[in-house]
């Protein structure tokens, strides 16, 4: 190794030591254990509450018969169960992807399968998979559901993200390195969810992400970030960003590629794009610095993105 | 030891972690998220979750390494969540004569630079450069092989340089390509 290459290496070592040094940390164990008691509240184990559920039942049922044996004056009829929430399908979770492959799909209907998993996970399959890629997943029932791709101890990709429970399908895209082996699925989940997941990959021509033109900022301007190219699928998919203090004008660059159009929001802006011909637009709005701004692409079928985010001015770092 | 106690769920032992690699995992998880909050957020779920799981941990000796694996995996879980909040990365105007000392201004630019890199890049910077760790453990956590992670940390070292040689100083923002 050069000496030159050598000093590089410690100049970085350096600056990230230094980096280090500069960064509070406020966790403390106090708050730790309070994080550890909150989850313990939340869990409840299955068994108390099974034991529980019975003992409720066992109760109300003795004070309907009670009940029965005191009046005779007809009970209002029961109320009527709101409508079942029906679940999209394995086609309709992946309905957004044209011409996806089906990699993996599970169900869950605690009506038909009324003996749910110990500590509510079910390891429904394993996702492999060279290149893009998503994982769709709806439930009903109330509450979330949380889907992993791998594992934490795994030292693979990992993916971990809530589902809302509101019949939706929800996507999250993923990607698989070359070679890279098979991944479990996980679903964790109350006992009285019902659910459905389903993985699927993106047809050859979006497996990897194309190599978009570099994007140049504004003559004048500074870059406040720039994400890399990532799938955009239906549902609104983007980033926020702080207006840098001194900037009067942000703007966001979009650059899109795929079977679709969708629309580029920035602030209370919005423009269309269109995909198909790899376009690439820039929406310029009026900023505060210190204000938070959402820029965001929402395309009616799946392509792959790039956003980028400038500011007008900033004012030095104190 | 703690392991050893983190599998008995002796509390003092989570707190034991946490002095020992609290602040370490905190900048791991820094460095990949660009935002404190999240970090510290990370590093708490990385330590409850050597709590719950440390039947997984090998021994003693694999305590850091499994730490930092779970750590790195979360922040870039959390990363990839599809409304991200990215707070304030200003390039750096280019220093003048005088105004802050060469090393100052250097380690300004690198961190910018490292800011821009793609998430599990700078990830592979920060467990080599920051945590230490070597190129085949780093695959190891990235899930990469370790000729992809030589690849990876030679070009981002070039674009690093690159960024920190930058064009002549000037008073005025550079355009940067994006």
């Amino acid at each position: 190794m050069l000496d030159s290459d050598r000093r590089f290496e410690e100049l970085l070592r350096a600056t990230l030591r230094e980096e280090e040094a500069s960064l509070p940390f406020t966790l403390t164990f106090e708050a730790l254990n309070e994080r550890r008691r909150a989850r313990r509240r939340v869990g409840i184990p299955l068994r108390l509450a099974l034991v529980a559920a019975l003992l409720i039942a066992a109760l109300a049922v003795a004070a309907a018969i009670a009940l029965s044996l005191r009046q005779e004056v007809p009970d209002d009829p029961p109320p009527i169960p709101p409508p079942a929430l029906t679940l999209p399908t394995t086609e309709q979770l992946l309905a957004s992807i044209d011409d996806a492959t089906v990699l993996l799909e599970a169900q869950r209907d605690p009506t038909t399968d009324p003996t749910p998993a110990a500590d509510g996970r079910y390891v429904v399959g394993e996702v492999q998979a060279t290149g893009a890629y998503v994982v769709s997943a709806a439930c009903g029932g109330g509450g979330d559901l949380l889907v992993e791709v791998g594992t934490l101890e795994g030292g693979r990709s990992y993916l971990s993200t809530p589902v809302p429970c509101d019949g939706q399908p929800h996507l999250a895209p993923m990607e698989a390195a070359p070679g890279e082996p098979p991944q479990p699925v996980t679903v964790t989940a109350p006992a009285s969810m019902s659910w459905v997941i389903a993985a699927g990959r993106l047809p050859d021509a979006l497996a990897v992400a194309p190599a978009f033109a570099p994007i140049e900022i504004t003559p004048g301007w500074v870059e406040v970030t720039s994400a890399p190219p990532a799938i955009a699928s239906g549902a609104s998919t983007g980033a926020a960003a702080l207006a840098p203090e001194g900037s009067t004008r942000l703007a966001a660059w979009v650059t899109c590629q795929g079977p679709a159009t969708g629309t580029v929001t920035l602030g209370d802006q919005e423009r269309p794009i269109d995909c198909v011909n790899g376009e690439t637009v820039r929406l310029e709005i009026p900023a505060v610095g210190g204000t938070r701004y959402d820029a965001s692409l929402t395309t009616d079928g799946t392509v792959w993105a790039r956003l980028v985010l400038e500011a007008d001015r900033a004012d030095p770092i104190a | 030891m703690t392991v050893d106690a983190l599998r008995r769920r002796r509390p003092e032992a989570l707190e034991d972690v946490l002095v020992a690699y609290g602040r370490e995992l905190n900048a791991v998880a820094y460095l990949i998220l660009r935002d404190r909050a999240d970090a510290e957020d990370v590093v708490a779920e990385t330590l409850l979750t050597a709590f719950d799981k440390a039947s997984s941990i090998r021994d003693e000796g694999a305590l850091r390494a499994w730490l930092i694996r779970v750590c790195t995996n979360r922040a870039l879980s959390l990363r990839r969540s599809q409304v991200k909040v990215v707070h304030l990365e200003v390039v750096p105007e280019a220093a003048s004569a005088g105004d802050l000392g060469t090393d100052t201004n250097d380690r300004l630019v690198l961190m910018a630079g490292i800011a821009k890199l793609p998430p599990r890049t700078r990830a592979a910077i920060v467990l080599r450069y920051y945590a230490d760790l070597p190129v085949a453990e780093v695959a190891d956590v990235l899930g990469r092989s370790p000729n992809t992670i030589k690849t990876q940390l030679r070009e981002a070292l070039a674009m690093l340089r690159e960024g920190l040689a930058g064009p002549a100083t000037t008073s005025e923002p550079e355009v940067r390509r994006a």
